[in-house]
Parts: C-alpha cells; structure tokens; sequence
C-alpha cells in the first residue's frame, strides 16, 4: 500500500515537471507570435503587460512583407542558400564519406586520419578568412556554401552507415561488372535514402540558420541573409529600446511588433521541416550526429 | 624511378587501385577542398602567429618575431582574462546544463503517461533547430526593457531592470538560454541508452519492494553512467573549444566585455575586425594546440573509464 502510494506520488511530480517543462518551451513562442500581432495601439495600452493581443492584426506581417524590400530580398538570399548550398554540401559530404567507406580501398586509412584531423585541429577563423578572400570568395553568394562543403562529420556519419551495408552486395555488383561509381549511384544511394534525406533536412536548416558567416564575409547589402539582417534589427538598438518610449509609428505598428514579425518569418521554415526532422531522428539515424 | 615506386606497390594492391580508379577521380576534388578550406588555413595561422602581419607585406612578406605574440598573450592582463572567461563559462555551462538532460531524460524515460511523453518530446525538441538570433529574439522580447518580465516587475512597483545590458543579468540570461535551447535535445544520447535496459530489472526491483528513487539509484543510474562519464570527459576536453561564440556575440555589449570576451570573440572582435591578424591566429593556434592536447587526453580517459571513445 505504501508503494502505490510512493509509485503515485513519483508519477505526480514527474508529471507536473514535465508539463512546466512544456509550458516553459510554448509559451516564449507563443508571446512572440502575441506581440507580433498587436496593433500600435494596443501595445502601448497594454504597457507590456499583455498574453494575447484583444483585436489581433496582420499589420507588422503587411509592413514587413510589402514594405521592407531589406527582407524581401535577405528571404530570397536564404532560400538560394538553402535550396542551391543544402545540395553541393550534401554532394561533396556523402561522396567522400562513400570513399571513406570502402574497406578495401588502398589508402584508406590514411584518408581517415586526414578527415580527423580537420575536425580536432581547425584552422581558425583568421586565416579561413584570408583564404576566403584570396581566392575572391568576398561578397559573393558561393561564400555561403563553398568553405562548407565537406562537413567533416558528416563524412564521419556517411563512412560509417555506408560501411555498414553487406559487403556482399558490393562483391556480387563487382563479380556482374558493375563500375564503383555505378555501385554508388544505383544501389547505395537508393538504399540510403533515410540517411540522406536526414543529412540534406540537417544541413538545410544549418544553412538557413546561419548568419556568422555572412557577417564576416558579406558587406554587399543585397548578400545578406535574413538572420543576419534580424541581427542588425536587433542589435542597432540592443537594450536602449528608445522606440518604446516615443512609440516611433510604423504604419501603426510598434518596432516591437515588426521585430517580432520577422522573428515568426523566420521561425516558421523551421518548424515546417521539424515533424521530418523528429522522423529522423528519433529513429536513430540522427544519433551520430549529436555530437557536432 | 617509375618502377621502383609501381613495385612498392603489391600485385593485389595495383588491382584495388584499378578497381576503385573512379572513386580515385571523385576523391580529387575532395581533397582538393580539404587542402584549400581546412590545410591552408592551419598552415597560414601556424605561421602568422609566428609574425607580424602588415597588410603591406602580406602573410608571407611580413617580419618573423619569434614568440612575441605569445608573450603577449600570457603577460597581458586582458588576455589572460580573456582565456579566465573561456574556461570560466566552458565550466560554468557544464555546471547548469549538464544534469538536468540526465534528469529529464529519466523522468521521461519513467513516466507513465504515454500522450504526455510523446508531446513533451516533441515540444522540447524544438528550441535546439533554432538559431541563436531567433533565441535572442524570444528573450528580447521577454527581458528587453519593454519586455514582459519589467512589465510584471512594474505591477510590483519595481524600477524596470536592464536585464540585457546588465552585468548582473548577463551570465544568468546566457546560461539559462543555452539550457532552454538544448535541454531536450541533450537527452537524446541518454534516452538512447535508456531503452537498452532490461525493463525486467524494473519489475523484478519493483516486486522487492524497491520504490523509484531506489530504482533510481541502483538501477537506472549505473545503467547509464558510462554514458554520463563520456559526455562529461568529452565536454572537459572542449573547454578551450567556445561553443557559444555566436551565442555570446549576440548577447554581450560592452558593458560586460570584461567577463564575456572569450578567445572566440576576441579573435573576431580585435584580430579580425582590427587586423591584428598576428595576434589573433596566435591566440587560435593556442587554443587549437591546447584545445587538441586536452581532447586527446580526456579521449584517453574516455576509452579507460567509459569504455567507449570518439575512434
């Protein structure tokens, strides 16, 4: 009796934890998306104490979408990324993971050791810079993907799920005359293609994310992507937030709410391509990648 | 001199590299990325951090000067604070979010409701896709001056607090977001091992008697503790590796330079953005020696004491 007791009392705190635990991820999300939809008007009133805005209006959304080319032109700038980097990466990645693979392959060992050591020894960003910028990378859109293409991990992650298909389909493909790249193209890829797809989904949000590497090496206005260009809209006024006070009007819309509606803009890729990505990952194929 | 090298190589050997020539052909450009991107790059800072750079002389023009650059980085007191701070957050981060993975994952693991354990995996998830502006963002708009935490504080009658510019607030706010974004997604690796339990040890201990915190203690732990060892070995051999550069550059402002900057920051706020090229790669060179030193020997520990190692 005093068991049961004990099992009901454990099974209540967790529960109640992991409830609070959720609401504690939810809710900043959804006071994000509140105050992107408060009017100039409402916000003001409210003094920033507001949970939901009363008349919620597209306005911010309007302003930011219509009115501000700056983010127009930094979403197409993030969509090339993804749609045109997410691919080479993913080439230059699998392909060398697929080498890495073959156990026979002569020198392969020293191929590895090669791999390792840009992982445990890396260049640092100065003279990834100067490199960048002497082959004349500054300021334009291949310096988005061409300094990532081999993500050494990745080729980690390949090496190993490659290596793990039965030798025996390799040796029956060379046996019937099948060319290695044949092999590679027709029959190992198609069998990975839960592997695949969980490393282009990876690296595709990896590339919409990213905001560094545009801040080093992009000075051209018309290069930026959209998180570097929240980074500025942030940044310019870290802390002070005078537009609180004079409640700048933006089409009636606060400066609050504008920045909020870039963050949802942002946000929402993200948490399209997430039920894909939780496929992935729960099913394990991700595991080897937690680690980067 | 052709032939001596063709007999170096044996018969069976000649025939693996004509069978895989193709996959040869595709390994060019690899390498050739791999040489450019990651090889140069560690050749340019072992000797940069060796000169003095001048934009007129370029890498290779400039004057050698021995070991000054690090001389200056451990006699300077604003270096040596510099590589304080990254040790100091390295562990303080280790500090906050190292267990509460291992204790969520757990009560995850223990809780019987099965609808709320599918939620709340998908939901805590979630914050780890995210990048580190769009979690600014989120506590911008929740400790910003006209933010909602000074908003509830105004109801009390409190003065509004500059949660993020203070120097108070800061490594609190840092720590804290760092945990929201990656709480869930750290228990990933411990949910893993989880699962490979017996579940009848569970039942046998509960048909003893033994309640869930003994569960706890002498099964559930020292099932994972290998786990538990490796991670934290592999996060002390990362110390010098700031894994929070983009979160801090984000974050900090100069009123909190002087606990903020670390190595990662520094480089990109003094060496990079004001061409001390020298200085900076000097400071990188350092952290990637040390960094590789420190990793290799946790890596050790790791393969005695976990049994398991990154190779």
């Amino acid at each position: 009796m005093q068991q049961a007791t004990a099992e009901h009392v454990y099974q209540y705190v967790i529960g109640t934890a992991i409830v609070l635990l959720c609401v504690a991820c939810v809710y900043p999300l959804t006071y994000v998306v509140a105050l992107s939809l408060t009017s100039e008007k409402e916000w003001v009133e409210s003094g920033g104490f507001l949970l939901w805005p009363t008349s919620p209006t597209l306005r911010a959304y309007v302003n930011v979408i219509v009115r501000t080319p700056v983010f127009t032109n930094s979403l197409m700038v993030s969509v090339a990324r993804v749609v045109i980097g997410t691919p080479c990466i993913l080439l230059f990645t699998m392909t060398m993971g697929y080498i890495l693979s073959r156990q026979r392959l002569p020198g392969r060992q020293t191929l590895i050791v090669l791999v390792l050591i840009t992982i445990l020894f890396p260049g640092g960003l100065i003279p990834t810079y100067l490199v960048v910028a002497g082959l004349g990378l500054l300021n334009t859109f291949p310096v988005f993907f061409v300094p990532l293409l081999i993500d050494s991990w990745g080729v980690m992650v390949f090496k190993q799920f490659f290596g793990n298909t039965p030798r025996e389909i390799e040796e029956a493909a060379y046996m019937d005359g099948v060319g290695e790249v044949r092999l590679m193209v027709h029959i190992m890829i198609p069998m990975s293609t839960a592997v695949i797809a969980a490393w282009s989904l990876f690296i595709a949000v990896a590339q919409w994310n990213a905001w560094f590497d545009a801040l080093i090496y992009v000075r051209n206005e018309y290069l930026m992507p959209l998180q570097l260009i929240m980074v500025n809209l942030f940044n310019t006024n870290l802390g002070w937030d005078m537009n609180f006070q004079t409640g700048e009007m933006v089409n009636r819309v606060s400066l609050m709410s504008l920045r909020m509606a870039i963050t949802v803009l942002g946000t929402v890729p993200i948490l399209l391509v997430y039920p894909f990505l939780q496929k992935h990952f729960v099913s394990g194929v991700y595991l080897g990648s937690i680690k980067g | 001199m052709p032939a001596v090298g063709i007999n170096l190589v044996s018969q069976q050997n000649r025939g693996l590299i004509r069978r895989y020539s193709a996959l040869y052909l595709l390994l060019i450009p690899c390498l050739a990325f791999l040489l450019i991107f990651r090889y140069y790059p560690i050749l340019l800072q072992a000797v940069l951090a060796f000169k003095d750079f001048r934009l007129r002389g370029g890498v290779w023009g400039s004057e050698w000067i021995g070991l000054a650059n690090f001389e200056h980085i451990f006699t300077s007191p604003q270096m040596l604070q510099v590589i304080r701070n990254t040790v100091n957050l390295s562990l303080l981060r280790l500090l906050v979010g190292f267990f509460p993975p291992i204790i969520l994952s757990i009560m995850l693991f223990d809780l019987a409701g099965r609808r709320l354990k599918r939620v709340c995996q998908t939901l805590v998830y979630i914050p780890h896709f995210f990048s580190w502006v769009i979690v600014y963002a989120i506590v911008y708009a929740l400790f910003s001056n006209a933010g909602i935490f000074n908003a509830v504080l105004g109801r009390f009658g409190i003065d509004p607090q500059n949660f993020l510019m203070g120097r108070f607030y800061f490594l609190p706010l840092l720590l804290l977001s760092a945990l929201w974004k990656e709480l869930g997604w750290s228990t990933i690796i411990y949910l893993a091992a989880l699962m490979s339990i017996n579940t009848e040890l569970f039942e046998v201990a509960k048909i003893d008697g033994a309640g869930p915190i003994k569960r706890i203690r002498y099964i559930t732990l020292p099932s994972i503790s290998f786990v538990i060892i490796f991670l934290l070995i592999l996060s002390l051999g990362n110390i010098l590796r700031g894994e929070f550069t983009e979160q801090i550059l984000l974050f900090y402002s100069p009123p909190v330079y002087s606990i903020a900057d670390v190595m990662d920051t520094w480089v990109y706020r003094q060496g990079l953005s004001k061409i001390q090229y020298s200085l900076g790669s000097a400071v990188s060179f350092f952290q990637s020696v040390f960094g590789l030193i420190l990793v290799l020997v946790c890596n050790k520990l790791a393969t005695r004491y976990a049994n398991v190692g990154l190779w």
